[in-house]
């Protein structure tokens, strides 16, 4: 099995776009109508974009603000993103 | 790319290619990635959002008549050093998308530092605009952004049956002054009972007009929108029943499987789904289709400061929070034997809350009227 096809089977949810506007979460759903074929394609070209990006730079997963809170003591301790160019193996 | 841990593997926002995926833990290890104490340590409580939408402003001087904010003119506008912090604490919690929204964000003359600010902190910035007032020299400064959606409902008519005014016109220059730019436009299209009709022109003409993407949004009954108007202006139950139809002859009009436009509903249209017996919840979930995720995957910050499960709730505390996900997690039939359930999440809270003064099944979805049907008789 290749990176790429071991990148697929690891694929839980693909969220093509942006996302968001001002007030709603968006998703795109005019795949939920496309072929089998086309679908695939898409997760496949996903996965190859995984597998191929270089640059990562990882972020905590922290809880949402508090009412009222516009920083939390999270963003005051410093502690920033960790940024490697090393690539993915 | 940027990753996020998480107990079950890792959030990734691709900077290449315009998506959000999330990758189990061995598909996290095939792209080279190790969670370490992420995936080793209990899981605690609930993660934080991977969108948010930032009000950077509360003046909008359009009056919609349904705003869902209640902007007015003289609304209130946070200064520059309050959005930065804001910034600052939301890349700290590992949020990826940031929407900026208002009132109208483009009155702010520094919109566009905010959005290089944005992404100097890693994080996204998309926006939304009524388009009125943008001119190029505004445009200009926005080419930090990602994406920018202009509100659009139709031509003419259909815009002013939403809105009480007709903006159209500016509105299309907008897309059209955008496309030109060479930013990335797509327009918000709000449902109701008058626009629906005219959606698939509505579509048509914003594709001329350089939009790459629709984003469909239902009427909710917030701000100005939460009057006994609602229930006018609402989707009928025709429409409802022809909400999957319309995207399906959408899709195949504008050859979306070819990708150079998209559609996308917001999670407030997802319960609308269930009417479509062929649509599977794991395909929905594969292609990351989120229903209420309010309080949850997204939360809103409001020009206050205060966070809100979403746009149209009021600020919530950390008790309000955690009743949105439980019901989320746990909802009343019939939304409990939905298969749709894991990624509709019961509907929107917003429109139960104002119909049925409760956090319960979205009343206007398909299988819930169905439902509430069966049961009287």
């Amino acid at each position: 099995m290749t990176r790429e096809e071991r990148i697929a089977r690891g694929l839980r949810v693909v969220r093509l776009g942006h996302g968001a506007n001002c007030s709603s979460i968006g998703s795109v759903v005019d795949t939920l109508f496309a072929s089998a074929v086309v679908g695939g394609a898409i997760l496949a070209a996903i996965s190859a974009a995984v597998a191929h990006e270089k640059r990562v730079v990882v972020v905590p997963a922290r809880p949402a603000a508090k009412e009222g809170e516009a920083v939390p003591a999270a963003a005051a301790d410093g502690e920033r993103a960790k940024e490697t160019d090393e690539g993915t193996p | 790319m940027i990753v996020r841990y998480e107990s079950w593997g890792a959030w990734v926002k691709l900077e290449e290619t315009a998506a959000l995926v999330a990758l189990d833990q061995d598909g996290a290890r095939a792209a080279g990635l190790d969670g370490e104490d992420a995936w080793s340590l209990p899981g605690g409580g609930p993660s934080a959002p991977v969108e948010v939408h930032l009000a950077v402003t509360g003046k909008c001087a359009a009056g919609c008549e349904g705003c869902y904010l209640d902007a007015r003119p003289d609304g209130e506008e946070p200064p520059q050093e309050t959005l930065l912090a804001r910034l600052d604490a939301l890349a700290a919690q590992g949020v990826f998308t940031v929407a900026f929204g208002g009132g109208e964000p483009i009155t702010r003359d520094d919109l566009g530092e905010l959005a290089v600010a944005a992404r100097a902190r890693g994080l996204t910035p998309v926006l939304t605009t009524s388009g009125l007032g943008l001119s190029d020299a505004r445009v200009a400064r926005l080419d930090a952004f990602a994406q920018v959606n202009v509100s659009y409902d139709g031509a003419g008519e259909a815009y002013a049956s939403v809105r009480g005014f007709d903006g159209a016109r500016a509105a299309e220059a907008a897309i059209e002054r955008l496309a030109r730019a060479g930013v990335t436009v797509g327009v918000n299209v709000v449902l109701t009972r008058q626009s629906f009709p005219h959606l698939e022109e509505t579509i048509r003409r914003a594709r001329a007009l350089g939009a790459r993407e629709a984003q469909l949004l239902r009427y909710k009954p917030a701000g100005r929108a939460a009057t006994l108007d609602y229930l006018a202006r609402r989707l009928s139950v025709a429409q409802v029943d022809a909400f999957v139809p319309t995207l399906r002859a959408i899709a195949a009009e504008h050859a979306c499987d070819e990708g150079a436009f998209h559609v996308r509903v917001d999670c407030a249209l997802v319960p609308f789904l269930s009417g479509d017996a062929s649509l599977a919840a794991d395909a929905l979930a594969r292609f990351g289709v989120f229903g209420c995720e309010a309080g949850d995957r997204l939360a809103a910050m409001r020009v206050d400061g205060k966070s809100a499960p979403c746009s149209f709730a009021p600020p919530a505390d950390d008790a309000e929070l955690a009743r949105w996900r439980a019901y989320a997690a746990a909802p009343d039939e019939p939304c409990a034997s939905c298969t749709l359930r894991p990624v509709c999440k019961g509907g929107c809270k917003v429109v139960s809350s104002f119909v049925d003064e409760r956090h319960g099944p979205d009343p206007e979805c398909p299988r819930v009227r169905a439902h509430r049907r069966a049961s009287a008789s």
